[in-house]
Parts: structure tokens; sequence; C-alpha cells
């Protein structure tokens, strides 16, 4: 009975410990690379929008153009 | 109380990562490089913890018996070696496998391969070596020297390497602490608790043979007073400090003794390897240390169970003897069934005595003897406890009932085995597990 609590106890610390890492590992990886994802969004919607305005320009332009 | 020992160690264990993820919680480095970072935190928190599981400390082994503590002492150092190796491994991802291979690497980082090293030896020489064959005495000797270094090897590296300390002060604190704690409790431990005991040594009263090679030897305090009360079926530590050049040793022995039975304590020794051969060379007046109670193996602990069924094997009598004369003397009212194994009638031990509480009214003991080699003109029992024979005594398993087995690994897994098929639970249920090593 004691042995089977005692194998039981280790396998149960085992998967907390194991889990804890994992739980460690996520809450200071995933932060910063949703930071980074959100800064490479800001980046990338800050791109978007400079081609966008570019191609409201350059619809602009061709509207102009058209014009 | 035991589950929230467990919950305590666990957190002890966690603690450092919950520091380092308050105090830093963000991070350039991959993925897995945190895991090992975690694990490397870990580790180190077990390695500290290590002697505090393996000192005998009564708060702690009394909610578990010390033969599991020691037991989880073991299963828990694999499980901080795996985190220990695994961390290395995961930082490879960003260091690349020069930092397990390369000279050039920072000075701290020889002192974790270090550590890594001998922890490997001190698995190999205990999980290996050990059970098969090596000298638990050598093997102690070894290990009261590796355990330590690792611990020194382990705190240096970590402490000058590990990037959360350099940038957290808080974790250095808990570093030095838990360094501090393991330390102290290992110089208590082997320095200064056996120096304690020799204040106050016992003296060996009697030396009594009871079969061909089975003694009993009889320790009193000469005062007449014992140094600690015990529960029947409990064991201690004995160190025997012979004259003759006899070896010194500390071997944990069951108390054969009933605390009914006043002003001494005695172990039931049977002759199996090279220090127990030499018991009977025991003179009275020797001197002698001793350390204990441990253990939960007595029907104290339970006091919520009906009656008792005993089954022993050889030597596995010591505890239930203990049991039973204290349940003799106290005027118990239980039913004691005792199915006793032993290869010759020469063998078995304490038979008079158990023929005598039989005798008497309480407890209502019976005694089945079983014989591997019947003399002639036997009428009991032969062949082995095995499943017919449990069954046949036994019956159907009573809720309620406590069953107490102690002997040869065989006869204690296989009775369980039958016990269980029987309906008995789990947890009434008891076995005394005589080494620690298996």
């Amino acid at each position: 009975m004691r042995k089977i609590i005692l194998r039981k106890t280790t396998v149960l610390v085992a998967v907390v410990l194991t889990l804890a890492a994992i739980l460690f590992a996520s809450s200071r990886y995933f932060p910063q690379k949703s930071q980074t994802l959100r800064a490479q969004q800001q980046a990338s919607e800050g791109h978007d929008h400079s081609e966008d305005h570019g191609h409201e320009e350059n619809g602009n332009n061709e509207v102009h153009r058209t014009d | 109380m035991g589950p929230s020992k467990v919950a305590l160690y666990v957190l002890f264990v966690l603690s450092p990562l919950v520091v380092a993820a308050a105090a830093k919680p963000f991070t350039d480095k991959p993925f897995l490089y945190e895991i090992g970072r975690g694990a490397a935190l870990m580790g180190f928190m077990i390695l500290m913890l290590q002697p505090v599981l393996a000192s005998r400390f009564k708060w702690i082994e009394s909610s578990f018996g010390l033969d599991i503590l020691i037991r989880f002492h073991r299963n828990v150092a694999v499980i901080g070696a795996a985190l220990l190796v695994i961390h290395p491994l995961l930082f490879t991802v960003v260091h690349g496998f020069g930092l397990l291979i390369s000279l050039d690497v920072p000075w701290p980082v020889y002192f974790g391969r270090a550590a890594l090293l001998i922890l490997a030896v001190n698995l190999f020489l205990g999980f290996y070596l050990l059970p098969r064959g090596m000298k638990f005495e050598r093997w102690r000797i070894y290990h009261d020297f590796i355990g330590p270094t690792i611990l020194v090897l382990a705190f240096i590296h970590s402490y000058f390497q590990g990037h959360d300390l350099k940038e957290t002060p808080a974790l250095r604190i808990l570093w030095i602490g838990m360094f501090g704690v393991a330390t102290a409790v290992f110089i208590y431990h082997r320095i200064i608790r056996p120096r304690l005991l020799a204040r106050q040594p016992l003296q060996v009263k009697d030396v009594r043979r009871e079969t061909e090679d089975v003694w009993t030897l009889q320790l009193a305090l000469p005062t007449g007073q014992l140094p600690y009360s015990y529960h029947p079926g409990q064991f201690h530590f004995v160190t025997l400090l012979r004259t003759e050049g006899l070896p010194v040793e500390e071997h944990h022995w069951t108390i054969s003794s009933s605390p009914t039975e006043k002003g001494f304590v005695t172990s039931t020794i049977k002759e199996l390897g090279d220090f127990t051969a030499t018991i009977g060379r025991t003179k009275p007046g020797d001197p002698a240390l001793a350390h204990g109670p441990f253990g939960r193996f007595s029907y104290t602990f339970h006091p919520e169970e009906k009656d008792l069924v005993f089954i022993a094997g050889g030597i596995g009598i010591t505890p239930l003897r203990s049991m039973l004369k204290h349940m003799h003397d106290t005027r118990c009212s239980r039913d004691v069934l005792l199915l006793y194994g032993n290869v010759a009638r020469e063998g078995i031990v304490f038979y008079e005595e158990l023929a005598a509480i039989e005798r008497g009214s309480l407890p209502n003991l019976q005694v089945v003897h079983v014989l591997k080699d019947p003399p002639d003109g036997w009428t009991g029992e032969t062949g082995r406890i095995d499943a017919e024979m449990i069954r046949r005594y036994v019956g159907a398993g009573k809720p309620g009932n406590g069953y107490y087995l102690c002997g040869p690994p065989g006869l204690i897994s296989s009775s369980i085995r039958i016990l269980k098929s029987l309906g008995v639970e789990d947890k009434r249920i008891h076995t005394e597990i005589f080494s620690f090593l298996d």
C-alpha cells in the first residue's frame, strides 16, 4: 500500500515539475513573442498603411491621371 | 499530514520558478531554452533538499515511515538528475553543442560538468552496484563524500553562471539559504547527532541465542531508562561499540521488545552477513548507540482495525512478536491469526513465547506454523505459505481487518497479491520493508 502511494506520489511530482517547467517557459516566452508579434504587426500595419497610402496616392494619381 | 508535507516539498522545489518569473517576466531566448532554465532551477532545489529527506527528521518521517522516505529520496534523485541533465541539452539550442564539449567555456561551466559527472557516478553506485552486492557500508562512505561534493559543485556552478541568479537578488538569497540549510542538515546528521547520541550511550545487558543463527541483544541505559519511547513494531539504528576489534557499523534492526517491557529494548538479529555473523560475540557491558524509533509498521497506528492477520517468514517475526507481546500485556481483545513460515522446526524464533501467548486468553491468538522441511511427526502445515493456505485460513477478506506482512520480499509480494484477490483493501495491508535498497 505505502509502496503504491510512493510510486504514485513520485509520478505526480515528476508530472507537476514537468508542467511547471513548461508553464515557466510559457510565461516568459509567449508574452515576449506576442509582444514581438504585436510589434511586427504594428510595423506591418505601418507598412501596409504606407502601402495603402501609396495605393491611395497611386490611385489618386491614377485617378488624377485618369482624370 | 503526509500529503501536506509532499505539497510543501513541491512548493519548495517550485519556489525559484516563481521568484524568477516574477523578477523577469520576459525573455529573448527560445522556448526550449527557458524550459532548460526552469529544469535547472528545480533540479538545484531537489539537490539541496536531498539531505533534508535523508536525515531521519522525526517531523518528516512520522507521516510516511523512514523506509518510504528513503525511497522517495532515491526516486527524486532520479527526477533531479533528469532535470539537471536536460538543462544543458536544451541550452544547446542557443549555445550549440560546444557548451557540452568545448574547452572554451566560462569557468563555472566546468563546475556544472563536474557536478553532472559525479551525479552520474552516484546514481551508478546506488542503482547498479549497490543492488548487485556492493557492501552497504562502503556505498555509504562514498555517498557521504559524493553527495556533498555534488551540492558544492552545483551551487558554485549555478550561483556564478545562472543568468537568473545574476539578475535577481531574491534568487541569490534563496540559493545561499538553501545551500546553507543543506550544509547544516548534513553536518547535523553525520557529525553532530552521532556525538549527541554518544553522550548517552546504552549498554548491552544481555546477549541471548534464540536459534542456531538468531540472537537477541538487550540494550538499556545504565539508569534503566530508555532514551526514547516507541510503538510495538518500530525499528531503530544501533551502533555497537565493541572491543576485540569487531567492526563498528550502524545497522537498523526491528525492536523486538514491547513498550510494556520496561527499562530495556531488544533487537533480535539473524546472522545474514559479515557484520551480523559477529553478533554472538557481543558481550554484556559493551556500549551501544541507538537512534530511533522509526517506522509505521504497528497495529497501534491503526486503532480502527478490528481483527488482525499476521503473515511472517523467518526473522520477519520480530516486529510481530513486539506487537503480540504488547497486545498480551495490554489485554487487547482482538482476534489475531499468525501464519509463520520457516524452513525447519529449529529455525522458529520465539516458538515457546508464541505458544504461551496463544495459550493465554488475550489476545485471541491462533498460531499456524508452516515448515518447508518438517521433522518426523510434524502435524502442522508444510510447504510454503501459498494462496491456498492463505485462502483456507483467512477466508474472504473481512472489511475492517488489518493485515501485517513481514518477511522475505517474495513472501510479501505473493501475500499481497493473494490478499487483494480475496478482496482486502490496499490500505489494510501493511508491510515492513527490511531493506532500503529494493
